[in-house]
């Protein structure tokens, strides 16, 4: 790589390839990074400084780097942005690319790399940043030359938001970094459109829905990322058709409409799976049909025709065999069914809904514990902000969380779905909160999980990010104890877990910690956190050897779901 | 199980070629051949000869289709294979 020297390119207009990277970054709106610097962005750290728009949020480790994009984008709609170094920077990126690519979240990574004449060498600090992230992100980009820097950004986020949202890692060798040059980033003419769907195809789904007795509508996170609530709501509400949702649709539809049946799959509710199982045509939008919401595949939805709408097409016949499919922005697809479809009424089926709800009381058996996760989970609801953002981490809570904070406002509930990545939720809620700075965020993890990613509180700290962090803990493992006692005999191995003193820890961290072990404390507790102006830690003694339910068996139907232990 | 050959045209970019040959893995293309080769400017002709069971075949081509340095994809049935 020859550096250009300045003798020959007035100083004036000669900018460093680092320059570039943060003048790329301003020219297309990203004005949060989360990053931790390092030998090989040394440049880009260097010309920082220079860039006042950019506002850097120091993590603590890499992989909270990536969580908090992540966090930011799905709280925003915006690309997230992180940074890493070479070497270890790059490969701690990874568990959070992993985690956006499944989720679909829009990011873009750029990574520093050793200088072009080293790479290959096994250089200090050297990855194959390329043949690392392939699989885990959309795409991956190598930049050799200084003048492509800004384009190669700029079309990096172009990727990440078009069609199904993903990662881009953007790898940038240092001598890049250092290379003067004249060049400027350009406009790069307007992005992509999101395929238009074939009205032959829109057609053909009209036909089967408006032959449909027991229609229910499955929303995925395509729902959410495309916004289309309202269209979702009327579309079911023509249909008189149930809603039934994934984890990471949740939010699409308000839990509190008549329509809104709950979430589908393994730890959905016992109405919502009996509905899809049922079911003589199954519309899914935006969503990728996985084993999680499947269950034993050849048993899903046995008695239904499926339409399959998404804007990936690589999803449709992937898990499910489809009666139809539709290649389109989920927006577009169910404003364009609701002008196809005739408004019907179907009280009987609608009844059933309505039969099969879960019950909201405690069961007896919870009432004699001081502290079931479920009433937790209510409680925090009850406290935050009606249009709180809720971060869950990964395990029973996670599930806990899913089943019963009842969200009414769409896209408020952020968690590591596809993935599923521990660690996930307090860099994920610190992210959101620096891209919702005026909303109240909860992280809810367990203790497992918040040992992960519990130094990024030093994070929260340095920002004043005022995320509450509620730790469920049980001394477990909890979702690895559970498989334990209902599918391995109650062989408990290597998940029972300590836990440090998390109030002290806090105090060491200069947060508020609060430690609740009563249920007469757990409102005020709440309340006072919520209060609190800063970062608050919650250590929430919840039941130790509490089961999320329902739960389908691993390599189950839907319907073999167990509701409960008495069941 | 059918043998099918799929031609790509691929821009001639670092990671490229570690894409595509993601894909045969995860799609558990049974491979027989790979064969990568420069075309015209700045891009590559890859021609993949594969076994596969038509709906992973066709599920491929579309992965294939949808990665960011696939200019051009394409299936035909081994019988028409050239190579």
């Amino acid at each position: 790589m020859a550096t250009l020297a300045t003798r020959t390119i007035p100083e004036a207009v000669a900018q460093r390839g680092a320059d570039l990277v943060w003048a790329a970054l301003e020219s297309v709106g990203a004005n949060v990074v989360f990053g931790y610097p390092g030998g090989a962005t040394l440049p880009m750290y260097d010309a920082l400084p220079d860039h006042p728009r950019v506002h850097h949020v120091l993590v603590r480790h890499e992989q909270g780097a990536a969580h908090m994009a992540d966090g930011y984008a799905r709280a925003t709609g915006r690309v997230g942005v992180c940074s890493a170094t070479s070497g270890p920077g790059a490969t701690n990126l990874v568990t959070g690319l992993a985690c956006a690519y499944m989720d679909s979240v829009p990011l873009v990574a750029i990574t520093g790399q050793v200088s072009t004449p080293l790479m290959g060498r096994d250089a200090f600090q050297e990855t194959d940043v390329l043949g690392m992230v392939g699989p885990v992100t959309k795409h991956a980009f190598l930049v050799s030359a200084a003048e492509d820097i800004g384009p190669t950004i700029r079309r990096a986020f172009a990727i990440a938001r078009a069609g199904r949202p993903g990662p881009v890692v953007v790898d940038i060798p240092k001598d890049v970094q250092l290379t003067l040059t004249t060049a400027r980033t350009a406009d790069d003419g307007p992005e992509p459109r999101a395929p238009g769907a074939d009205p032959a195809e829109l057609d053909r789904a009209a036909a089967l829905v408006n032959g449909a007795a027991r229609p229910v509508i499955i929303a995925g996170q395509g729902v959410r990322l495309a916004r289309a609530h309202r269209e979702l709501r009327a579309l079911a509400e023509r249909l008189d058709a149930p809603v039934v949702t994934t984890l990471l649709g949740i939010g699409a539809i308000s839990e509190d409409h008549p329509l809104a049946a709950g979430m589908l799959g393994m730890h959905g509710s016992a109405g919502a799976n009996r509905m899809v199982n049922d079911a003589d045509v199954v519309l899914g939008v935006g969503l990728r049909f996985d084993d999680r919401v499947t269950g034993k595949l050849s048993a899903f939805a046995p008695k239904a025709r499926i339409i399959h709408a998404d804007i990936d097409p690589t999803q449709l016949g992937k898990n499910v065999p489809t009666a139809v499919g539709i290649v389109a922005d989920a927006g577009a697809v169910l404003f364009a069914l609701a002008s196809r479809v005739a408004r019907t009424s179907r009280p009987e089926w609608r009844g059933r809904l309505e039969r099969d709800r879960p019950r909201p009381q405690l069961a007896a058996y919870e009432e004699r514990v001081e502290l079931p996760p479920r009433l937790v989970v209510r409680a925090i609801r009850e406290t935050a902000a009606d249009d709180a953002y809720f971060v869950a981490d990964v395990g029973q809570h996670q599930m806990w969380a899913a089943q019963h904070l009842r969200l009414t406002e769409p896209d408020r509930f952020l968690t590591s779905g596809g993935l599923g990545a521990m660690g996930y939720a307090l860099p994920a809620a610190i992210g959101a909160q620096l891209g919702r700075p005026a909303s109240e965020v909860w992280a809810i993890a367990g203790d497992g999980g918040a040992q992960m990613t519990f130094h990024e509180l030093g994070t929260a700290v340095q920002e004043g990010t005022p995320v509450k962090l509620a730790i469920l803990n049980n001394g477990y493992l909890g979702m690895v104890r559970q498989w334990q006692q209902l599918f391995h005999d109650g062989r408990i191995s290597q998940t029972p877990i300590s836990s440090p003193d998390y109030v002290k820890l806090a105090d060491a961290y200069g947060v508020l910690g609060i430690l609740v072990e009563r249920r007469r404390d757990l409102l005020a507790s709440l309340a006072k956190a919520k209060l609190h102006r800063g970062p608050v830690v919650l250590d929430i003694r919840i039941e130790r050897e509490a089961n999320v339910w329902p739960i389908v068996p691993p390599g189950g139907a839907n319907a073999d779901l167990i509701e409960g232990p008495s069941a | 199980m059918i043998q099918h050959t799929f031609e790509l045209t691929v821009d001639a970019v670092p990671g490229a070629i570690e894409r595509v040959l993601s894909v045969v893995r995860r799609r558990r293309l049974g491979l027989r051949s790979f064969r990568a080769e420069s075309a015209t400017e700045g891009r590559w002709l890859v021609l993949i000869r594969a076994g596969a069971v038509p709906a992973e075949a066709g599920l491929a081509l579309r992965q294939f289709a949808t990665l960011i340095d696939v200019r051009d994809a394409r299936i035909r049935d081994d019988d028409q294979a050239t190579f």
